[in-house]
């Protein structure tokens, strides 16, 4: 619904279509409660770029990350959830409605709940953005079919390095792992890492360069933090998953208080310091980074919404 | 015009690289076609698709890749496209 300044009017606003604004919409459209989704990205977010998920409650020999967030998507739409492809630039309280301005035009809704999710960090370092698809990649799903039978290097040491080395196997027998410190990741996915034929892992080095030769990656060039010895590890692809940041650059000047890592602090209700505007999973503050706790926060986050929103009716 | 095929079309104003295996690529195709928007399909695990997308895009390995009215574009949002393209096709 459309006013007289073009102004698009919903109850419901979520930022994001990840599994947790996508298990909300499921409660708040179910409630019929007009909800529409803004995404700029991948519907389904990181999940949806994951090769398989083995630790999604409900599927006994794990779902493929692109399926699970098919499934989500299709069960919002059904109840009715609107999702848009588009980016969210601002957020403001006006009175008692929040304006959301976006790419495709600016909304008026009575409640909104952020769950934009994170994204994966850079290395930041010399090679790693003038070679960013000549070699540097941060999803091996998305682009590592295109190193079959290359020599990879993964940088990093948490779930996803581990995670993702394991899914490269696919493709190439040759992969180093250089782990920075020490592993992050389960004991479970180590174990399987450590113990696999086509994957070397080699602890304590700290990227300093890309290389490239050609207009492609060559080498990556690492410091020994113990020994301060450099090497040059030879590479025609590196994938880096080295820890994950929040998509909250677009409230970074509105009244919604981040933690000092950036992400957004909230109450006991899931709701930040600006009433009405609730946030959930990767997104905030203290999350755990998981799938099921992004869809189990998702579900409160719409419960607490769909109280916030009879007091404001009531006090009408 | 074909949509899905690897038949080139002159009147087709947009190319685009894809992967079965891309959860960006199929995104992007569902949003092409609830807009319909027609392009042509080329599946890069044929090796000559994928290097002619490398040949457009200088390089990058990065998919989705579409190449609209000879610009590349990698990984655009579905809006952009639209609005690229129309005013073509309408």
């Amino acid at each position: 619904m459309e006013d007289s300044n073009n102004m698009k009017k919903t109850t419901v606003l979520m930022v994001g279509a990840g599994p947790s604004a996508l298990a909300a919409s499921v409660y708040t459209t179910r409630e019929h409660i007009e909800t529409v989704l803004v995404e700029k990205g991948v519907i389904g977010g990181l999940a949806a770029i994951t090769d398989k998920i083995d630790n999604y409650p409900g599927f006994a020999e794990g779902i493929a990350g692109l399926e699970l967030a098919d499934q989500l998507q299709k069960q919002a739409e059904r109840f009715g959830a609107k999702i848009e492809l588009g980016e969210v630039k601002s957020i403001e309280k006006i009175g008692e409605d929040i304006l959301v301005k976006t790419t495709d035009g600016d909304y008026s809704a009575e409640a909104v709940l952020l769950a934009t999710g994170s994204d994966y960090k850079k290395l930041s370092v010399p090679g790693e953005k003038e070679f960013y698809g000549r070699g540097v990649h941060y999803c091996a799903t998305c682009d590592g079919a295109f190193y079959k039978d290359k020599k990879i290097i993964v940088v990093g040491g948490g779930n996803s390095a581990a995670q993702e080395s394991l899914f490269l196997t696919r493709f190439s027998n040759d992969i180093t792992v250089l782990v920075r410190s020490e592993w992050r990741a389960s004991d479970v996915l180590v174990e399987e890492v450590e113990n696999h034929d086509a994957i070397t892992v080699e602890m304590g080095w700290q990227v300093s360069e890309i290389v490239g030769e050609d207009n492609k990656v060559a080498r990556v060039v690492a410091t020994h933090l113990e020994t301060d010895k450099t090497k040059e590890f030879a590479a025609d692809g590196v994938f880096v998953f080295v820890g994950l940041k929040p998509n909250t650059d677009f409230i970074k000047n509105s009244k919604i208080e981040l933690d000092d890592y950036g992400f957004i602090k909230t109450d006991s209700n899931l709701q930040t310091t600006i009433p009405g505007v609730f946030a959930s999973g990767d997104v905030r503050s203290g999350a755990t980074m998981q799938i099921a706790s992004a869809v189990g926060e998702g579900a409160t986050a719409a419960l607490k919404l769909r109280m916030y929103l009879e007091n404001k009716h009531r006090a009408k | 015009m074909s949509k899905n095929g690897n038949h080139a079309s002159d009147k087709t104003p947009v190319i685009f690289y894809s992967a079965k295996w891309c959860a960006y690529c199929h995104q992007l195709q569902k949003y092409l076609d609830s807009n319909d928007i027609t392009y042509e399909y080329l599946d890069v695990d044929v090796e000559a698709n994928q290097q002619s997308m490398l040949e457009a895009s200088g390089g990058r390995y990065l998919i989705p890749t579409l190449v609209i009215n000879g610009e590349v574009y990698q990984n655009p949002p579905g809006p952009l496209v639209k609005e690229l393209v129309n005013g073509r096709q309408q």
